[in-house]
């Protein structure tokens, strides 16, 4: 370098400082990113910045297992448990133009969290010209009997649609809490944090702070759908739209167009009939400046319902596309400064699956069927009815706890107190030193493979 | 879309000097801000509200059938010897996988492991179920 250049820029920088003790700085206003104490996370970039510049997939199984807010290692992102996520934290994200990313699962299913936070030396913005995709998958083949067997892939954070196997029981329902159902006719659709549409309605995600995304869940699958008619037979479902929350401090630019989207997957059909779609997922994004001509969308395929999408603000919001519908899209403004990243404590819901027959449930349950894995992650005697717990928190014990069994293959239980499905259990105690409420029934299960989940619905 | 309201501040600027405002007229007028109006969250009346993680589960149809050799625990739809083995394994330590009977004969465990959980395989196990 030479001396010139180095007393040209020392020019430079004098001049600089004159003109901001003139003018005075500009006040930036930023959404603080917080840890778990609600201060600036400390561990803030540890994914490095994301540039995206050919199409890429990333692989969320690689994240390691820890709190939501502490470092990653391997630019592969932390997946927390508690909160169900696979949390990145990037200084900044750029997605270029023509190049699309999109993600293998965690075994869990979590949704995804970009947390752009920027370093040092500033930044955090995002700034997405090309695509990002959580979309469920589509049930593949149009043949005889639909071509699939096995599941249909939700996106991250969204649910598989029913298992399809080549036999004339079809398959399993669809997954999610809107997932479809197997049995009135084959006629369900899927919805989840939206109603299903299509064929019929599936149920409403109705979480206290649910139209914010929070908790972030992605769309329920669909369920197969036997057509009658043409080529009939068995057509395979799509699976749920996948789940995302961009947090950024700085300015989220949408330049490109349908720039995030988590929508459910397309069904298999034959020449007359189609199997039912996925429903849309979610999409979060925060920052203090959203812009750009671009837009996001979260639909349901055929017989699934919308999902929603959110965008909150501090400064501005630009975005010609977005026309908000409260069923569907809300925005709000980070009124102080701080993003909320997870739903306020007091309706943090939770239920979990305690023991079936006095085994107990698994803490962490993988998609076993979808990641080849054989063997189920619990075996019990269905020669009778057999003991189920359930804990619930902060759910009032108005609301309705209840099973919901899916045979992987055939129909729903309808019998032994089951109806489509779903067997209500009863509260049974609260745990004052855990703040738990214990819920419980005898339980007749099926025989062979099921899918058992636990719970709780509006009354 | 864009929001945009006014929100008044209290930055007292433009009273003319000397006189006195007349019923009426601004005195004072605030900085221009834009702020971005939040609708009212809908709040949901149905629906599921929170769901727990999804374990496959096999129901064996004969409470005999503990394991499939493997010493996992696993059914497998047959009742064998290796069903005795782990069933009996279970049993000398006391595993809850062992109860599988409160005594009433209709396999529902109670909790212990108890001589009834014992008789009650051993019927299943020799009945093969």
């Amino acid at each position: 370098m030479s001396t010139a250049c180095v007393a040209n820029r020392r020019v430079l920088r004098g001049w600089a400082m004159g003109m901001v003790l003139v003018l005075g700085v500009p006040s930036l206003a930023q959404v603080t990113i917080p840890d778990h104490t609600g201060a600036r996370n400390p561990n803030r970039g540890s994914d490095g910045a994301l540039n995206i510049t050919a199409n890429t997939t990333i692989d969320l199984s690689l994240a390691t297992t820890g709190a939501w807010d502490g470092p990653s290692t391997g630019n592969n992102g932390v997946y927390d448990p508690d909160k169900w996520a696979v949390v990145f934290k990037y200084t900044k994200v750029t997605v270029n133009a023509n190049c699309t990313v999109s993600f293998t699962n965690h075994p869990s299913g979590a949704p995804v969290v970009w947390l752009v936070d920027g370093d040092a030396a500033g930044d955090g913005d995002v700034t997405i010209t090309g695509t990002v995709s959580l979309d469920g998958a589509s049930g593949a083949g149009a043949g005889w009997q639909g071509n699939n067997t096995g599941f249909v892939s939700g996106g991250p954070g969204g649910f598989n649609g029913g298992f399809s196997v080549w036999s004339a029981q079809g398959g399993s329902a669809g997954f999610g809490p809107g997932g479809g159902h197997w049995g009135a006719g084959n006629t369900w659709g899927a919805g989840s944090n939206a109603t299903g549409g299509g064929r019929s309605s599936g149920p409403t995600w109705g979480a206290p702070e649910a139209s914010r995304c929070l908790p972030l869940v992605g769309g329920s699958g669909g369920t197969p759908y036997y057509a009658g008619c043409g080529n009939a037979g068995w057509k395979a479902p799509g699976g749920g739209g996948g789940a995302i929350l961009i947090a950024a401090r700085g300015t989220i630019t949408l330049a490109g167009t349908n720039c995030v989207h988590a929508s459910g997957g397309g069904s298999s059909c034959g020449t007359c009939d189609c199997g039912n779609g996925g429903s849309g997922g979610a999409l979060r994004l925060i920052a203090d400046r959203v812009l750009g001509n671009g837009s996001i969308s979260a639909n349901g395929d055929f017989g699934g319902g919308a999902g929603r999408r959110r965008i909150e603000v501090r400064t501005e919001l630009n975005l010609p596309s977005w026309v908000p519908d409260p069923a569907h899209s809300t925005q709000g403004v980070v009124a102080t400064g701080v993003a909320q990243l997870w739903p306020t404590t007091a309706v943090d819901y939770k239920i979990k699956l305690v023991s079936i027959a006095g085994r107990a449930a698994p803490a962490e349950p993988i998609r076993r069927i979808t990641f080849g894995i054989p063997g189920p992650d619990l075996s019990i005697s269905a020669a009778s009815p057999v003991a189920v717990v359930v804990e619930t928190q902060n759910i009032p014990t108005s609301d309705v706890v209840r099973l919901r069994v899916r045979p992987k293959s055939g129909a729903e239980p309808n019998t032994n107190g089951f109806t489509n499905g779903y067997f209500n259990l009863a509260f049974q105690s609260h745990d004052a030193v855990r703040n738990v409420d214990i819920w419980g029934a005898n339980v007749q299960f099926p025989t062979d493979v099921f899918f058992v989940q636990a719970e709780a619905a509006l009354p | 879309m864009r929001y945009q309201h006014t929100m008044v501040l209290a930055a007292l600027v433009g009273v003319a000097w000397g006189s006195s405002p007349a019923l009426g007229q601004v005195v004072a007028i605030s900085r221009e801000m834009t702020v971005y109006g939040e609708p009212a969250e809908p709040v949901a009346t149905t629906g599921v509200v929170a769901i727990s993680r999804e374990p496959t589960v096999f129901g064996a149809l004969c409470a005999a059938d503990q394991d499939d050799g493997g010493s996992g625990g696993r059914a497998d739809g047959g009742v064998t010897i290796e069903d005795l083995l782990y069933y009996l394994a279970q049993f000398e330590a006391g595993d809850t996988r062992a109860d599988l009977d409160d005594g009433n004969g209709h396999g529902v465990p109670d909790g212990g492991v108890t001589i009834e959980d014992l008789l009650y395989f051993l019927a299943h196990y020799v009945a093969g179920c």
